[in-house]
């Protein structure tokens, strides 16, 4: 089972990057495929973490042998349908909250004849979707898997983060990045604004 | 028409009201309206940073307001009254379009939000919480959130003693939400109760032993309780 992560932003940002190499943490650099890497600056950065390809995804692979992770897809994914499948491919877009349901229009469109599946009701994280694809493709249905929707991660005396996105919950802690939550910290210009 | 179909008119006619002073007042900084009925006709208060604005030149501006209010929104006889705030750092829509309005400008989130929470605070609030939402930086959405002191959220308090604001910060990446929440100065809090120190009752005056042998009866005098 491959998990891929077709590119979609036009800027390869230092948060995108970090979900990016958690995700590769997560599901193995061997197993992760990341698709749609245009520019040659970014191929080199990301080559580091996993397999890149510069070709689309609708590309590599036969339609029929994927599932799409989409939050506006109206079935379930399940461990059964993805014993059946080669891949799971997930967007490589850092959403929006309310969700403008970009997914299905960068991504879901462009593989009309794979099949479009949900994770839940909520909008995961690059890295959580990965991680609940993961669980799915091992036997867990979505169903065993804790979701916490919305954190707030605490930057300083008096001021925090929200994140309105679902994250999964591992041991009572939900799972992000240690280095998004660095990155977070840094005050500018070193990290954001 | 049913009931609620009434009041649904109402509320509506209220937004929008609301909306057009917003639109209309915004440079005179506007902070919110109250619109009552009297026997003469509609009273409308607009508490706003600078009356002057509003007024304008020999009440020309007020005048024309006063006409619009009466012809765009059927209120009658409106009477306007313009009151200027005291202290527009208490106040949550003008903090909010400030904090919108340097955002918009490129100063940095997290400074304008500090700087403002400090000006909040050394007016006197209780307590203050900034909300920026959206894609600050260009990259994920997400909600900034700086706060201090102590600020109600629920129930009465939040409604009576919080003063809420909105603003919009239109940026590159898109538009940013500002929400700004002051828990006023010198508000008491329904939990707050004072116990007064116990009074005790006054006592009556003590006599003078002088008045006392005075008021003693003499001896041989006859007394109701004495027995004969």
């Amino acid at each position: 089972m491959f998990f891929i992560i077709e590119h979609l932003e036009p800027k390869m940002s230092e948060w995108l990057y970090i979900e990016y190499l958690h995700a590769a943490r997560i599901v193995g650099r061997d197993k992760l495929l990341i698709t749609n890497v245009r520019k040659k600056s970014e191929f080199y950065r990301l080559s580091k973490l996993a397999r890149v390809e510069r070709k689309r995804t609708r590309e590599l692979f036969k339609q029929s042998e994927l599932v799409v992770l989409d939050p506006r897809a109206k079935k379930k994914l399940s461990p059964a349908e993805l014993k059946r499948k080669r891949a799971v491919v997930i967007g490589g877009i850092l959403g929006e909250e309310p969700p403008l349901g970009r997914t299905k229009e960068l991504l879901t469109k462009s593989l009309p004849r794979a099949s479009a599946r949900n994770i839940g009701k909520f909008q995961f994280a690059i890295d959580g979707a990965a991680y609940m694809a993961k669980q799915v493709s091992e036997g867990k249905s979505l169903k065993e898997v804790p979701v916490q929707h919305g954190l707030e991660v605490h930057i300083s005396k008096g001021h925090s983060v929200l994140l309105p996105y679902a994250y999964p919950i591992v041991g009572g802690k939900p799972i992000i990045s240690r280095q998004l939550i660095a990155y977070l910290k840094r005050p500018w210009p070193l990290g954001r604004r | 028409m049913p009931v609620e179909r009434t009041f649904i008119k109402l509320g509506m006619k209220r937004v929008e009201l609301e909306s057009f002073l917003e639109a209309e007042l915004e440079r005179a900084g506007y902070s919110g309206a109250d619109v009552r009925r009297i026997p003469t006709g509609t009273h409308v208060a607009l508490y706003v940073e600078r009356p002057g604005m509003v007024i304008g030149r020999k009440g020309k501006s007020i005048k024309q307001l006063t006409d619009e209010l009466e012809k765009k929104f059927g209120l009658e006889n409106p009477q306007v009254e313009v009151v200027e705030i005291p202290k527009p750092e208490l106040s949550g829509p003008i903090m909010a379009k400030r904090v919108a309005f340097a955002i918009e400008r490129g100063i940095r989130v997290r400074r304008a939000c500090r700087g403002m929470i400090r000006r909040i605070m050394g007016a006197g609030a209780r307590g203050v919480e900034i909300v920026v939402s959206g894609r600050i930086a260009g990259e994920r959405s997400r909600s900034e959130r700086f706060y201090q002191g102590y600020l109600s959220k629920a129930g009465v308090p939040a409604e009576k003693l919080v003063s809420h604001g909105y603003a919009v910060a239109k940026l590159k990446p898109g538009v940013a939400g500002v929400k700004v929440s002051i828990m006023l100065p010198d508000v008491s809090l329904p939990d707050e109760i004072k116990v007064e120190a116990e009074t005790k009752p006054a006592e009556a005056p003590q006599p003078k032993p002088e008045e006392e042998e005075k008021l003693a009866p003499k001896e041989g005098e006859a007394s109701g309780d004495t027995e004969t």
